[in-house]
């Protein structure tokens, strides 16, 4: 396991390196960010001090390897609007969006597995169907149109709940409900379709034959053997939220990263873009190995040598 | 429905790690049940005087010689102060750090200012911070235009300042307006970062708190020299979606909103606790006609036939539901330089389009790419269409060219584009206007003349105030006779208050699109 572990962590350096290429390069593609820094007023000559101040005059490849040999270092560059280390504007709205994320997948593993199991349980029935019907539309329908629906209903018609900001855990109903729709159907559809392809074992029917009871048969025996492809899909929901939730963000005016990052991009703020993607990325990839870690824990047989 | 949640559970999960899911489904369920139950838990007490404002978007930095964004400067125009500022709605001369001034040449300015105006910290404001603030602005990319003609600042003694410029300047005072005063040995102790983040000035209201991304808390200073302001203190809320700044202005979760959709302002306005705050043609939309690029619209007549084809009045009545005022020159009616006779001859006449057309030869029509983004001004998408069909009536196709906001400007700076969009705010100066606008001209070269930059070079050496305003109506003519823009209209600002709420439209900075958050 430790051997595992160890490989995996190592796979970590080209990995991103490979997102710090690309995204120095798409963020480059944008164009120059010194048209949106200084004034719409200034010349070519008032922009080229500030070109040569970030380094922006010098050839791609030279800027590229100066930020790598930065980044070895934990210097991941400075605002471009304000000056600030980027990794440090960066990491101090990320547990916003944490706390977001974290907040949408419990209400998705919450509601979204039970109704995978009663689905699976009661296949081809009403209840499965509506089901399976209601997963689908919240599929369907775009996160920004369910915020601000939510906002509609639950705080200006209703006002139970506030409409946008950070202040108490009230303020963070709409926004999680709004962001695990985003999950949850992935989610309950998986644990049905999961479930149903374990129904079909031998060591199930083997389990019912002994005369144990249905719920004993579906917890200890079925649910464990389903989850792998379950946790599997958690985890790679778990980082799809942690970049979607820019959206939901935007809604509820949530400070997380999500907007932060985008008003980064409009201004072409190439540090603050490249680290919010660097901070993204390196979450994405520990939660994915985080989740094949939790794999042996669920399976024995993936633990032997 | 926590029942449900946990009858569920426990049919599914009996044991370890079900268990833990389990927990998740009830905690999450009376969570959620709780919240709606319970409305008013958790709510806090709004403290006395204190007013919330729905912002646009958060700001970047404190400090003004770094952040000159539109919520930037609107806070920084609470924290700190020039030498003197143009407010109001009919831009108010406004000593602040300066008492008074006077011309003992027509290229200097001495400055004498205030006794005992004290910044946030305690410490006297004297004439050595007033030179280093204006130094710190010539460094600022963002801010050097502002002082470009000051060749030299002396500190005469610890209340007068000199400030030599080359040859007369007419716009240093509205330009100063932008110059805010900072401590000199407090920034330098600091640094900028610091600076950045927790700034200190002299203005009449101190950061008490910035939350980035959450809110902006402004406190009333008690020391400033014009006495504490109300509210007691200002919380900013930066909400980029208009719809959640909307709906935080309906359930009285912030006291002013700032953008309100001109579609709620009859909801607004029928509510009787509700205000709609509107002011007049703050912001004009100049479209420049790139006249360098080998187009028709290199020919002058081209370019007029253009903006006579313009219904710039149906445009303001149907389009903008009148939250917004025509324009057929530069300058708007209450502007330093509005040329009346010029605006009537340049007025909506369709039949002279033609016949310019005709007469430049283009009697089958001509075509350009028209550039424009999304979201830039006040239904923009909708003016641009109304625009090319009022266009295409007289033979005049213009091909709309959707682009992001920060390409387009860019094509604009590199001169690769037929017709753009400049947005320009109606300023005190009119000076800072043409210095926006028509820069491009003298450094891009896609628009201008020589004889208007000579007038603009002469305006603004011209102390005379009177003799001033000559000299901008004439260059209103002669941007009417030979325009290098479109003109079609001046959007207005609408904001939405409480009734209860005692707040009107404070311009500063000699800018209309500026507006202070207390009385």
């Amino acid at each position: 396991m430790l051997l595992y572990l160890g490989r995996r962590l190592l796979q970590l350096v080209p990995t991103l390196l490979g997102v710090t290429l690309v995204v120095f390069l798409l963020v480059r593609v944008s164009g120059d960010p010194t048209q949106l820094l200084l004034p719409e007023t200034a010349t070519p000559e008032d922009r080229a001090p500030s070109r040569r101040q970030h380094g922006l005059d010098q050839p791609l490849a030279v800027q590229y390897l100066r930020y790598v040999g930065d980044a070895a270092r934990g210097d991941l560059g400075r605002s471009l609007v304000d000056g600030s280390p980027a990794i440090a504007l960066v990491l101090e709205r990320l547990p916003a969006t944490i706390e977001l994320t974290v907040a949408g997948m419990l209400i998705a593993v919450g509601v979204g597995i039970p109704v995978g199991v009663l689905s699976a349980i009661r296949r081809g029935s009403l209840l499965d169907r509506l089901a399976m019907i209601g997963v689908l539309t919240g599929q369907s329908m775009a996160t920004f149109w369910v915020g601000i629906l939510l906002i509609l209903i639950f705080a200006v018609q209703l006002r139970w709940l506030p409409v946008s900001g950070r202040e108490s855990w009230r303020h963070l109903v709409l926004p999680a409900v709004t962001l695990s729709l985003y999950m949850l159907p992935l989610l309950a559809r998986m644990t049905r379709s999961s479930l149903l392809d374990v129904w079909r074992q031998d060591y199930v029917r083997t389990a019912r034959a002994k005369g144990l009871r249905e719920r004993t048969v579906i917890a200890k025996h079925m649910l464990r053997a389903a989850l792998i492809p379950i946790v599997t899909v958690l985890g790679l929901q778990f980082g799809g939220a942690l970049a979607g939730a820019i959206v939901t963000e935007s809604v509820f005016a949530w400070p997380g990263v999500g907007t932060f990052v985008l008003d980064a991009v409009y201004k072409r703020d190439y540090p603050v873009v490249q680290a919010a993607v660097l901070v993204v990325a390196t979450v994405y990839i520990v939660t994915n190995l985080l989740v094949d870690l939790l794999y042996g824990v669920l399976d024995p047989r993936i633990r032997e040598p | 429905m926590t029942s449900w949640l946990n009858r569920a559970s426990s049919i599914v999960f009996s044991r370890t790690p079900g268990w833990g899911c389990a927990l998740v489904s009830a905690v999450a369920g009376v969570w959620l049940a709780l919240a709606m139950a319970a409305p008013e838990l958790g709510a806090q007490a709004k403290p006395e005087a204190e007013r919330k404002v729905a912002v646009i978007s958060d700001m970047g930095s404190m400090d003004p010689y770094r952040d000159n964004s539109s919520v930037g400067v609107e806070v920084q125009g609470h924290l700190f102060d020039p030498l003197v500022d143009y407010r109001g709605p009919d831009f108010t001369q406004t000593p602040l750090v300066a008492e008074r001034w006077d011309n003992p040449d027509p290229s200097t300015w001495r400055f004498f200012l205030r006794k005992n105006i004290k910044f946030h910290d305690g410490k006297e404001l004297t004439a050595e911070d007033v030179k280093f603030s204006l130094e710190l602005a010539h460094a600022a990319p963002t801010a050097n235009a502002k002082v470009a003609s000051i060749t030299e600042v002396t500190v005469v003694d610890k209340y007068t300042v000199v400030i030599k410029t080359a040859g007369p300047a007419a716009s240093l005072l509205a330009n100063l307006g932008w110059i805010y005063i900072l401590p000199k040995a407090d920034y330098q102790a600091r640094g900028a970062d610091a600076f950045s983040l927790k700034p200190i000035g002299s203005g009449p209201y101190k950061l008490e708190r910035w939350d980035k991304g959450q809110r902006i808390v402004l406190a009333a200073f008690d020391g400033y020299w014009g006495g504490p302001k109300t509210p007691g203190r200002i919380v900013l809320r930066p909400i980029s979606e208009p719809s959640t700044r909307l709906a935080e202005f309906l359930t009285g979760g912030v006291d002013l909103i700032q953008d309100l959709p001109v579609e709620n302002v009859k909801q607004v306005r029928d509510s009787k606790d509700l205000q709609v705050v509107q002011s007049k043609g703050i912001r004009q939309i100049f479209f420049p006609l790139n006249t360098r690029a080998d187009t028709p619209l290199k020919d002058r007549r081209v370019r007029q036939a253009i903006n006579f084809a313009i219904d710039r009045e149906a445009i303001v009545r149907d389009v903008l539901q009148g939250f917004g005022e025509p324009r057929t020159g530069p300058f708007g009616v209450r502007q330093m330089g509005y040329n009346a006779e010029a605006a009537k001859a340049a007025g909506y006449n369709p039949e002279k389009a033609k016949a310019l057309l005709r007469e430049a030869g283009f009697a089958t029509g001509v075509d350009f790419t028209w550039n424009f983004c999304r979201g830039c001004w006040l239904k923009d998408a909708e003016i641009m269409e109304t625009l090319a069909n009022q266009l295409r009536a007289v033979g005049i196709r213009a091909k709309l060219n959707l682009i992001e906001v920060n390409q387009l400007l860019a094509n604009q700076n590199t001169g690769t584009f037929q017709v753009g969009m400049i947005r320009w705010s109606r300023c005190y100066d009119s000076d800072t206007i043409l210095a926006g606008i028509q820069a491009q001209s003298t450094t891009q070269k896609w628009s201008g003349s020589e004889e208007l930059d000579k007038l603009i070079i002469k305006a603004r050496q011209t102390l005379d105030k009177g003799a001033r305003e000559k000299i901008y109506q004439e260059i209103y003519r002669v941007m009417v006779e030979d325009p290098g823009y479109i003109y079609v209209h001046a959007q207005d600002s609408v904001w939405g208050k409480r009734a209860v709420t005692d707040w009107s439209f404070q311009a500063f900075a000699g800018n209309t699109s500026l507006t202070l958050l207390y009385k």
